[in-house]
């Protein structure tokens, strides 16, 4: 059977990311190595808090139950990157009860298949964007755009806009305001309409500016 | 106030939003805690425990639950200044007794459009004219999602494009498409005789609008809001005392204090009840059999039926349950912990 590892289950989040309350299961492991990663762990051989199937995480999320079908809440797959482990979240949002929605963090750095994978059951998404300019996105995150592009323009064409929300962040050191205006708009000329527009915490910083 | 504790208000809201919605009697037990709050507390799980009993107990009695959205936009960070003062809270909606305009779903008709379902309201009657009361209104897919009132009056909301299904004792069940509800206005639905044979016992159209009306108007009967003397075990003690069972009633207290919504239990059936306004019950039980008081942060108890009293009043005591009190340990840590190596 499937099983996953994560670092973390964080339950009773209001409103953060996702409707109502949900509980974010963060999975251990990600393919960018991002200088101010908030949970270095996810890379951490080390870091992995449990291993659980997806039979054993729904029994695990099911005490809240109650909580997530009166507020419209649910359960927010984040990271490390959760896109690795598509098929255990669709696992996941099959055999969970109907009234719970499923919110997905990502930063769609995998194959397009894994994001297909998940689809039909994702209810919004929260897309870490970082940056649109190529040579931004590699100093900050150690990896070239890669899948980001294709994957956003599938991701715009098989869901509403008003379902993904684009994380924008103001990244000390390696972007400046002008170039998050510049992704801003060649990602509205996509279609997208909903953006997160933050500056970063630097909390781990692993280097240097560029 | 600290940001577990911001949580923890928020999530009291919600249950209380849940409770009200399912006339439970509920309210939450005021927190001593002075240290860090972590958002929830075994004594706050145990009042989810409770909730979710009582809601199981509800669908038991073929009533229907509402949880889905009833406390849709409260997960908000600051949101519930109401759940710190709890003590005088509206009567809850129970929608076989309370008029429609009471109905919490009116208040979300926006959110509750916007998720594709529909608010449908009606009437159902009798042949002859009269409202017909405590009738299941449902879809196909869930038949039983809300009861007539004493009127016959329903509201619920059903996904679009789904039928409207009304069953009622002794009626044939009667279908509206979806096509031909009016979405706006009140649906009339008329119930007829269905002659059906159960058991040998023909069961009659009931002229129970009328009876429910006049009912309605002395108050129907619910163990959490009633008086014992108008329970059917009260009325009927002396058959069921005929019949070999026990009647016990008494008065549930923390010591001092009458407990509301105290949820009482046989081990040998699957009776159950809960204490009224005044902490009040009255239950059958089999001899030999024990009873079972059950509440949020009280120790649970078990009193066998031989040392209870028949024909005279039960002062039952309920001891708080130190073990879940103090520190809040519960919630899972995102800190990543070691994974023991296999």
């Amino acid at each position: 059977m499937t099983e996953a590892p994560l670092i973390g289950i964080d339950r009773h989040r209001l409103s953060t990311d996702g409707e109502g309350v949900t509980t974010l299961v963060a999975f251990h492991g990600c393919p960018l190595q991002c200088r101010y990663c908030l949970n270095p762990q996810c890379a951490d051989s080390e870091g992995i808090y449990r291993v659980l199937t997806p039979q054993e995480l729904v029994e695990e999320l099911s005490i809240d139950h109650l909580y997530f079908a009166a507020t419209g809440g649910g359960v927010t797959f984040g990271g490390g990157e959760p896109l690795l482990r598509s098929a255990f979240i669709a696992e996941v949002a099959k055999i969970a009860p109907p009234e719970w929605h499923f919110y997905l963090e990502s930063s769609l750095h995998v194959p397009l298949a894994h994001l297909a994978t998940v689809a039909p059951y994702i209810h919004h998404y929260y897309i870490d964007v970082k940056d649109m300019n190529p040579g931004i996105y590699q100093a900050y995150t150690g990896q070239p755009m890669g899948h980001l592009r294709s994957n956003l323009e599938w991701l715009i064409a098989h869901t509403p806009a008003e379902n993904i929300t684009l994380r924008l962040p103001l990244i000390p050191n390696f972007n400046t305001e002008e170039d998050r205006q510049r992704s801003r708009q060649q990602l509205q000329a996509m279609g997208f309409t909903l953006f997160d527009e933050f500056p970063y915490i630097v909390k781990h910083p692993t280097a240097t500016a560029p | 106030m600290n940001r577990g504790k911001s949580i923890c208000n928020s999530l009291k809201a919600i249950r209380q939003r849940i409770a009200d919605a399912n006339g439970i009697s509920y309210a939450p037990r005021p927190c001593h805690h002075e240290g860090e709050c972590k958002g929830t507390c075994p004594a706050c799980e145990a009042e989810v425990r409770y909730l979710e009993d009582q809601l199981a107990m509800r669908t038991r009695y073929g009533m229907a639950a509402q949880v889905v959205g009833v406390a849709m936009g409260l997960g908000m960070l600051g949101a519930p200044a109401e759940a710190s003062a709890q003590v005088c809270k509206p009567k809850g909606y129970d929608p076989a007794l309370s008029p429609i305009s009471a109905s919490p779903l009116l208040q979300k008709r926006d959110s509750i459009e916007k998720a594709g379902s529909v608010i449908v309201k009606g009437r159902v009657k009798t042949a002859d004219g009269h409202p017909f009361a405590r009738a299941m209104v449902g879809t196909d897919d869930n038949p039983n999602l809300t009861l007539t009132n004493a009127e016959g009056e329903f509201i619920t909301c059903i996904p679009r494009k789904a039928n409207l299904v009304v069953r009622g004792l002794g009626m044939a069940a009667k279908q509206v498409v979806f096509k031909n509800l009016k979405l706006d206005d009140f649906n009339t639905v008329t119930l007829y005789e269905s002659g059906e044979v159960l058991g040998g016992i023909k069961v009659m159209a009931i002229p129970q609008g009328e009876k429910d009306r006049k009912r309605s108007q002395r108050g129907a009967y619910h163990p959490a809001t009633s008086p014992i003397t108008e329970s059917p075990v009260y009325l009927k003690r002396d058959s069921l005392e005929r019949a070999g069972r026990i009647v016990i009633y008494g008065r549930v207290t923390d010591g001092k204090t009458p407990i509301t919504g105290v949820c009482i239990t046989t081990t040998t059936s699957r009776n159950r009840t809960e204490t009224n306004t005044k902490g009040e019950f009255i239950i059958c039980m089999a001899a030999g059999a024990s009873l079972v008081f059950a509440y949020p942060g009280m120790e649970r108890t078990k009193i066998p039926s031989d040392q209870l009293k028949t024909n005279e009043w039960n002062q039952i005591a309920l001891k708080e349950d130190t073990s879940i009190m103090g520190e809040c340990p519960v919630m899972p840590t995102t800190k990543a912990k070691k994974q023991p190596k296999k």
